[in-house]
């Protein structure tokens, strides 16, 4: 697959003037005999039309693809730093890194995935609860799976010791406004 | 053949690429320009022919020039695809069409053998000075593996490597 080649032509010896248009005066300093303008014209070879609008195609999508790039950019920096602060268990550090990048990439699941981790780590539980809701369904490789119904079963355990620790608070509380020390000073 | 037909059908934006490269460079020097093929389905699938340059300087940076302006557009394009769809598993249909595009312009960036023959050429020419023909025939040595490198997808290698890895491995430096 050759993409393409500049091919050059043999330069002439017995040149009697221009090779184009015959004219004694040549331009001095290049192998091929060609007068002044002669060369100038054909230096200036003139793009033709539908090459002139591919160029300018390529060269809008060079612009969209400018435009685009520092988001991105930013986005696998954020990622990259998550990672980082993750493996430091700098949990509260890679919830807010990964967020950004949820923030310009809300589908991705790698990074849910990640996200889901770590706020359970950091505590961050209403963040965990959210990103299983948005991971449920999905295609998950065995990895994945494992990180993420770990943490959705821990969850879930918690929830039910919250309740109950809550039921327990809610029955003391009873107790306490009916017995006479519990009530309320004046 | 036929595959790598197919592929050049595939990736024809870099052929345009590199050729316009090849025409701007003589443009630039000053060198008169024959005959130009944009794209065609042959092999080789593009070419300039040119006058000779007046140096072996100017007939390195016209063989070469592809190389660096096809590189260099090819990995800017990927690039805001590459990081969603290689990190994140998250491309939309524009970051598909930015990978495509920035492969075949990064793909198309190897220096042909015609590319080469006439580097080799300017470099044995009399009248080049010695320091010219120590610097570039090095260079003519590497366009030529590069070149014959191509026949084992070096070139479709290489393009993926500026278009996919290159802004990832940023990412990596910058984070
Ligand atoms: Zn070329
Ligand atoms: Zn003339």
């Amino acid at each position: 697959m050759d993409a393409g080649e500049s091919k050059e032509v043999e330069s002439a010896e017995d040149s009697v003037g221009c090779r184009n248009c015959q004219q004694p005066e040549i331009e001095p300093g290049y192998n091929f005999s060609l007068c002044r303008s002669c060369r100038e014209q054909m230096a200036q070879r003139p793009l033709p039309q539908w090459i002139r609008g591919t160029a300018a195609l390529v060269g809008v999508v060079l612009l969209l693809a400018f435009i685009r790039f520092p988001a991105s950019l930013s986005a696998g920096i954020a990622f990259d730093r998550g990672h980082r602060a993750e493996t430091s268990q700098h949990y509260t550090e890679a919830v807010t890194q990964y967020q950004k990048v949820v923030t310009r990439f809300p589908d991705s699941t790698p990074v849910l995935v990640r996200l889901c981790v770590v706020s359970f780590h950091a505590g961050q539980l209403d963040v965990t609860a959210h990103t299983l809701n948005k991971l449920q369904g999905r295609e998950l490789s065995k990895e994945q799976a494992d990180e993420v119904y770990t943490v959705s079963d821990k969850l879930e355990a918690l929830v039910k010791q919250i309740e109950k620790l809550d039921k327990i608070g809610q029955a003391y509380n009873r107790s306490m406004l009916r017995s006479p020390q519990g009530a309320p000073t004046p | 053949m036929i595959p790598g037909i197919l592929v050049t059908l595939a990736t024809f934006p870099g052929v345009i690429v590199h050729e316009i490269a090849h025409q701007l460079f003589c443009r630039w020097f000053r060198v008169a320009v024959f005959d130009v093929c944009y794209f065609r389905v042959g092999n080789p699938a593009g070419y300039v022919v040119h006058e000779p340059p007046r140096t072996a300087w100017q007939n390195t940076v016209i063989a070469i020039g592809p190389f660096l302006v096809n590189s260099l557009i090819g990995a800017l394009i990927a690039a805001p695809g590459a990081i969603p769809v290689l990190q994140f598993e998250s491309g939309s249909l524009l970051d598909y069409f930015l990978i495509w595009l920035g492969v075949s312009i990064a793909m198309h960036a190897f220096p042909s053998t015609g590319d080469a023959r006439s580097m080799l050429q300017a470099v044995q020419a009399e009248g080049t000075p010695s320091l010219t023909r120590i610097l570039v025939f090095p260079l003519v040595g590497i366009i030529y593996v590069g070149a014959i490198g191509s026949f084992f997808w070096l070139d479709a290698i290489y393009g993926v490597f500026i278009a996919m890895a290159l802004p990832n491995i940023l990412v990596g430096i910058l984070a």
